[in-house]
């Protein structure tokens, strides 16, 4: 139980499925699963929750929401972002042009922080959510804690991507200075916002314990 | 339909890999962590419910010291322009993007509003020994709330802001940013310290 103790990659002792037993994913409670009819639940009686023994269609709504991010993640990259334009000159940036004048200003903290809150972050969110996807439809045994950590790590990074639409938000309040300067938001943003919702949902219709389900069913 | 006998009331399973654990008692400050896979399991911080919500009424008065006062301005040839959270959800509104200020007032102002009355509705009743029919919702709402409130992104977003802006003109920090920095980190501290679990002893307890 403690964390400590490293159990290595071998699954052991009983899981709530195993045992025949329910989750609540809201109050932690266990119930035992009992036969309902079809398209009902039954629920928690603590906090009324129903209860599931996975997500729901977790495979099926993460691969449609990672899909969509993916074809959105194009025209959030193409399109530019915002055109800073001061006394009647400027030209449109697109995130990774916008990744590079930071890199020519010399703030190069800021580029790097940039270019991994904007760039790193969705590549990765996608690819590692595909990589999750295939390894579980696969039935693949390979290093599930890993996996698991993966899991994890995207649930948490996915928030930093709004670092340039905040940015953003605060560029176009503080420059509507009229003729002198003006910042006009573009169509990149919206789809960058786009691929960051539908990025977030998809990490939360994923069931992480369906990497475990396979191995155990294969054991 | 009724949980399981007490014996079973002292089993948890690891919501990232199902593994069943028998729970036992933790020093404050302390975690248990999943066997397998090394999930946090659960962690019982003592005091939760008056810690939660003594911290939840600081981080609401930040949340209104933040929004009524700016965070930065910025001059140029003598014009000087404020801003605010909701100034940019304004400008992004009259800009026509419409899902992105939505989005953004989502983010930096509802969902950390929210989830600071959602605390103190949480804490508040049964810091006063009460367990009121809502908590459940509230709770549910709570949850579902919180990987939508990004104050500390949104601190980020404003440094990256005054760094592009620096060699256009003068930037000015307000008094609503170091409100926002005190608020970034009380928020961590009071969502560290609620412990959904009393919530449910609580309620458990009042049947
Ligand atoms: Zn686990």
């Amino acid at each position: 139980m403690s964390s400590t103790t490293d159990h290595s990659m071998t699954p052991m002792g009983p899981t709530a499925r195993s045992l025949g037993l329910l989750n609540c994913h809201v109050c932690r409670r266990l119930y035992p699963a009992r036969e309902t009819p079809a398209g009902h639940h039954l629920h928690c009686s603590l906090c009324k929750a129903s209860l599931h023994r996975r997500k729901s269609n977790s495979l099926a709504r993460t691969w449609a929401l990672v899909i969509a991010a993916m074809l959105l993640y194009l025209p959030a990259n193409i399109f530019p972002i915002m055109s800073v334009v001061i006394s009647g000159r400027g030209e449109p940036d697109t995130i990774l042009s916008g990744v590079v004048a930071l890199m020519n200003a010399d703030a190069m903290v800021i580029a790097i922080l940039i270019f991994f809150a904007s760039i790193t972050v969705p590549m990765l969110k996608l690819c590692g959510l595909t990589f999750l996807l295939i390894s579980v439809q696969r039935r693949s045994h390979w290093r599930p804690k890993d996996r698991t950590r993966l899991y994890r790590l995207i649930e948490v990074i996915g928030r930093w991507s709004m670092i340039d639409m905040f940015m953003l938000s605060i560029l176009v309040a503080l420059v509507k200075l009229g003729a002198v300067a003006t910042i006009e938001p573009g169509i990149g943003a919206t789809s960058f916002a786009a691929v960051v919702v539908l990025t977030m949902f998809a990490a939360e219709s994923f069931d992480p314990r369906l990497i475990w389900d396979s191995i155990e069913e294969d054991r | 339909m009724t949980g399981l006998a007490s014996q079973a009331h002292a089993l948890i399973a690891c919501q990232d890999c199902d593994l069943i654990h028998e729970k036992r008692a933790i020093p404050d400050g302390h975690k248990a962590n999943c066997a397998r896979c090394g999930s946090l399991l659960y962690c019982h911080p003592h005091n939760s419910i008056q810690r939660t919500f003594a911290l939840a009424m600081a981080c609401l008065v930040l949340f209104l010291v933040a929004n009524l006062s700016h965070f930065m301005s910025f001059s140029l040839h003598g014009r000087v322009q404020e801003a605010h959270i909701l100034t940019g959800v304004l400008e992004l509104y009259r800009g026509g993007l419409m899902g992105l200020a939505l989005l953004v007032f989502l983010t930096s102002f509802l969902a950390p509003l929210m989830n600071i009355l959602l605390l103190l509705a949480l804490a508040g009743p049964i810091y006063f020994g009460k367990a009121p029919r809502y908590l459940p919702v509230a709770f549910r709402l709570y949850e579902g709330l919180c990987p939508w409130a990004m104050v500390s992104v949104y601190l980020l977003g404003v440094f990256v802001a005054i760094v592009k802006l620096a060699d256009l003109a003068s930037t000015p920090i307000g008094l609503g940013f170091y409100a926002l920095i005190a608020l970034m980190l009380l928020m961590t501290a009071t969502q560290a310290r609620f412990d959904p679990e009393s919530l449910w002893k609580a309620i458990e307890s009042r049947r």
